[in-house]
């Protein structure tokens, strides 16, 4: 039988009502409910329906966050590994070497530290404005959380660098091998960014303009 | 007369307690060896038909095992959420009756990754077999 548009509106406040915010989240919970209240062959009210599944609709918000997160960490790091072996991305840490040894034989000291953090900073700038815009994609969508916590490992390069510095002034290799890192990192991590938005702008096009 | 009767109910309701054990167990075992190849049978799923939603994927995997395996929406959407964000499911939105919803199919590296993992279930089942029963193994 199939669920009437009141009982879809019913179900969709009870997420809501559970707490469930965001867009994307919300659609696919109340997709399965519906579904599954379909199908049953029993006669059952709606609301005590609802209320046998509420640990799975409570379960489902904690699973999704845990399940997408470890997905787009182990995605970041098979990104820079692969930059190390595939020869067909090869050239990005060589561009990085070559953009380092630019640095260490044309650039005075000063300018050095200032491109260090121009190019540390840049990505974490670029990654806030793919998150902020367009404005619905951060209000209805979830799966855009992860933008922000793709880029939290290559942060890291930037928020170490108090611990790093004494370290890092006395032996310039250590620094040009932080450096190297950061910028490994942070390409990968911006990459794996833009892949995300792409991905939830296709996806998710009509719940970002509601 | 009275006594015999109430031990006769006693051991009825016993063995249909008993009965309703075994099958929990049996399937709750059954459970514990589906769960390390629940992501195969996902991706298997999806190279079959095309594209799913989680529903479905749930309701198909029960008709082609007769019950057997029943995947709960628990242990569901984790594992689709899992290869989603590995780049292995791609998700599209389509409106469906009142209602939005979420398909999921393979993506290119998924397709790859099914095979990889079919191969995989495959030396495992004959490993298992010819540990097992070997008489019974597969050539």
């Amino acid at each position: 039988m199939a669920i009437s548009k009141e009982e879809v509106l019913y179900i969709d406040n009870y997420l809501k009502f559970l707490g469930i915010k965001y867009l994307d989240v919300r659609l696919e919970i109340l997709d399965h409910l519906a579904s599954e209240f379909e199908s049953t062959e029993k006669q059952i009210n709606l609301g005590d329906f609802l209320r046998t599944k509420r640990p799975f609709v409570k379960n489902y918000e904690n699973q999704w966050q845990k399940a997408k997160h470890w997905g787009h960490q182990k995605a970041l790091i098979k990104r820079i590994l692969g930059y190390f072996y595939k020869p067909n991305q090869l050239f990005i840490p060589i561009c990085i070497g070559i953009f380092l040894g630019f640095n260490t034989t044309l650039l005075p000291k000063s300018l050095i530290a200032i491109s260090f953090f121009i190019s540390l900073i840049v990505p974490q700038c670029i990654h806030f404005y793919v998150y902020y815009k367009p404005v619905g994609i951060y209000k209805n969508i979830q799966s855009a959380k992860y933008i922000l916590s793709i880029m939290a490992l290559p942060s890291i390069f930037m928020y170490l660098m108090g611990i790093m510095a004494p370290i890092v002034k006395e032996s310039p290799t250590v620094f040009y091998a932080y450096w190297f890192f950061a910028m490994v990192f942070n390409i990968a991590g911006l990459q794996e960014v833009m892949i995300l938005k792409r991905q939830i702008v296709k996806t998710y096009n009509k719940l970002i303009s509601n | 007369m009275k006594k015999e009767y109430i031990k006769h109910l006693c051991i009825r309701k016993l063995c249909i307690l008993g009965v309703r054990k075994l099958n929990y167990l049996r399937i709750m075992g059954n459970s514990k060896l589906f769960k390390g190849s629940l992501n195969t049978i996902i991706l298997k799923m999806l190279e079959e038909e095309g594209k799913m939603y989680g529903y479905e994927i749930t309701q198909k995997v029960k008709e082609l095992t007769k019950g057997e395996l029943n995947i709960t929406e628990g242990a569901l959407y984790p594992a689709l959420h899992k290869l989603e964000a590995e780049g292995l499911l791609d998700v599209e939105v389509a409106k469906v009756d009142n209602r939005l919803r979420k398909y999921y199919k393979l993506t290119e590296q998924g397709e790859k990754e099914t095979v990889n993992r079919l191969a995989e279930l495959e030396d495992f089942i004959r490993s298992m077999q010819q540990l097992v029963n070997p008489d019974w193994s597969i050539q």
